[in-house]
């Protein structure tokens, strides 16, 4: 099936009754979370991926799809209004969107914020459209190697572009890893690191391990500060950008779009990372550098428009390789898994059902975005009254019924608590959780593909520079190791 | 000296020293036939490099010093400590309470930390375990714990 009949069948399948009010559920979901600060995406899809259990897989990734897409739109309304990020891919919209509120223009930013997002997440859907399968097909003639040299890769640049130190990030990807193989060792069923006890057999299931380190550890990270949310009294008028709106932000929302879209794919890219490139270039080229952070309305379209960009092009790697590029989408992994499907090359042919409906509701979840995101942001603005007293006792209920419902399983629970109290403390200790999810989730598929290559090879390593996309993969590699060194020895000779 | 790094760095180490007994415990194998301890002593030995680094650098960290005092810089972590030993308390009781009763006791303890008003708190905690009780176990099928009164 080609990307135009496919979307046509997708379009069928969105548009059936049951799938269109999931999508719509999803997406006021998603909005809700992205607009409440201490809960981002990732715990939101973990927490509600039991909601999904009963639902046919295509509806339950409809219905998360939209969540993703949500959140997305929804930080930004927090960020303007009262200059706190309703999760991490809106911290930088907080710099100018919320100083443009407090001149007046709060309905001018909120309104770049959503048609922004809107025309970068539709140019990302159509890359996800143009390129899923002619990547399929590509992906299909790779074997172990090639997967283990992308998967490395994967991993260099999750290090690479982590947010702060790099070491640290390098040691969390591993330590996820390490935490991924505990169970029973995939080739020849042996017990690892187990201790004996049967609810390790099969392992650390994602769902408990993301809901403890992006659920629980935000809400015991919260719970330690006592922030009264100030909502600047402001008045929503004037959401359509007007011409001069249009003519100042059409080049930012260009760049943030580019952007977004090559740093979706990108494993460890991902939107938060996209917004912060998408602004320093903004600031690089603008002829007036000056007006960034006083409410430059550039300041909010680049991010803005970056950030749905990636949530749509990170969907890319998922669908085709059945590689998650972000923490995310790890996640959103996880629940592929436990609805019986495997993304990756075959996905496309196996199940077309799922991979277009999924691709099509996307499409219509930005139109429902900016249908119900306008008209609905008074109703977020008293979402946002409610006190925190009373939002994290109901956040915590949600993390734990979230675990226990992933396997009936009590122990689900503990895993959940093990996690937040350890992802409370990275936080404490400046660690970041995002790469341990992923190597946790990336683990189990490059320990299978390195040993599977090295059966393979009987044990040379020259299987991965024979064989000409492993050794691009792993050139890639060398020059991302290399480069922070080069820049090192410069600024150490330059000094 | 930055004491985040090294607190954590040690930590890692200490991980990595036990993900590597295990792996040697399991078996390494040789690279034509790896065993099931390849893969944990590879990553493990990873983990030492990576923290080494840290612990050093952690120690050469002359011009940005971190002090213990400036990672507990609130007092709110005791609020955080009652939380997660309430949650632990949760796990244990679940199964022989009920989702029901052991969900009141949390919610209810969870909103009187939060300085809510004592009545208000079990109203709340009331409608909390009652309203989620029949999302999942009515509407969406989970089993939830069930416990010697049978709910």
């Amino acid at each position: 099936m080609d990307a135009i009949n496919g979307l046509f069948y997708g379009l069928a399948v969105a548009f059936e009754a049951q799938h269109l009010l999931l999508l719509a559920a999803g997406c006021i979901l998603g909005t809700l979370i992205g607009v409440l600060p201490g809960i981002g995406p990732v715990g939101a899809i973990s927490i509600l991926l039991p909601l999904t259990f009963q639902l046919p897989p295509a509806g339950a990734i409809i219905f998360l799809a939209g969540i993703y897409n949500g959140a997305m739109y929804g930080g930004s309304t927090t960020s303007i209004l009262i200059n706190v990020p309703g999760e991490a891919a809106s911290v930088v919209t907080c710099l100018d969107g919320h100083q443009m509120a407090k001149k007046g223009q709060a309905g001018q930013a909120l309104g770049i914020a959503v048609f922004g997002s809107f025309i970068a997440g539709t140019v990302g859907l159509v890359g996800l459209q143009l390129l899923a399968v002619p990547l399929s097909t590509l992906a299909l003639k790779f074997g172990p190697p090639e997967y283990f040299a992308i998967i490395l890769a994967g991993f260099t640049f999750i290090v690479y572009l982590a947010q702060r130190s790099m070491i640290k990030a390098a040691l969390m990807a591993l330590v996820g890893v390490a935490v991924s193989l505990v169970g029973l060792d995939p080739i020849t069923a042996q017990q690892r690191m187990t201790f004996g006890n049967i609810h390790l057999f099969e392992g650390i299931s994602v769902v408990p391990l993301a809901i403890g380190l992006f659920g629980l550890a935000e809400v015991l990270v919260n719970l330690e500060k006592t922030h009264p949310v100030k909502i600047l009294r402001v008045k929503i008028r004037d959401m359509f950008p007007g011409k001069k709106q249009w003519l100042q932000s059409r080049y930012a929302i260009l760049r943030g779009t580019l952007i977004g879209f090559f740093l979706g794919i990108l494993p460890g890219g991902g939107p938060v990372m996209s917004t912060f490139i998408a602004y320093g270039v903004e600031k690089r080229v603008s002829k007036n550098p000056g007006t960034f952070g006083c409410g430059a309305i550039e300041g909010v379209a680049a991010p803005e428009s970056a950030n749905n960009a990636a949530a749509s092009t990170s969907f890319i790697p998922l669908l085709t390789l059945g590689i998650p590029p972000n923490v995310v989408l790890a996640v959103l992994l996880g629940a592929f898994l436990i609805h019986g499907i495997t993304p990756g090359p075959l996905m496309v042919v196996e199940h077309p059902q799922i991979f277009w409906g999924v691709v099509a509701s996307m499409y219509l979840g930005n139109v429902i975005l900016v249908v119900l995101n306008l008209p609905l942001i008074p109703l977020w603005i008293q979402v946002l009254r409610i006190p925190d007293q009373l939002l994290y006792p109901m956040i915590i209920l949600f993390c734990l019924v979230g675990a226990y419902s992933v396997s009936n399983s009590v122990f689900d629970i503990g895993v959940m608590l093990l996690f937040g109290v350890a992802g409370y403390l990275m936080k404490k200790f400046d660690f970041e959780a995002a790469p341990l999810v992923l190597g946790f989730v990336l683990g189990p598929m490059l320990e299978v593909n390195l040993r599977r290559s090295l059966l393979m090879s009987q044990g040379s390593f020259s299987i991965f520079v024979d064989r000409p996309l492993a050794a691009g993969a792993l050139v890639i590699c060398l020059i991302l190791i290399a480069l922070p060194l080069v820049r090192r020895l410069l600024r150490t000779r330059q000094s | 000296m930055d004491i985040r790094n090294l607190i954590g760095g040690s930590v890692c180490f200490a991980l990595a020293a036990f993900v590597v007994l295990q792996a040697q415990a399991m078996g390494i194998g040789t690279l034509y036939n790896p065993q099931a301890g390849f893969m944990p002593g590879l990553v493990g030995g990873l983990i030492l490099l990576f923290s080494f680094i840290l612990i050093t650098q952690a120690l050469r960290a002359r011009n940005r010093r971190v002090r213990l005092s400036d990672v507990w810089d609130t007092t709110g972590w005791k609020k955080c400590l009652l939380v997660a030993v309430s949650l632990a308390l949760y796990a244990i009781v679940v199964s022989p309470l009920g989702y029901l009763a052991a969900t009141f006791l949390l919610m209810a303890f969870l909103l009187l930390i939060n300085r809510i008003r004592w009545w208000a708190a079990l109203v709340g905690a009331a409608g909390l375990s009652v309203s989620t009780w029949g999302l999942f176990y009515v509407l969406l099928k989970t089993p939830l714990p069930h416990g010697a009164w049978g709910f």
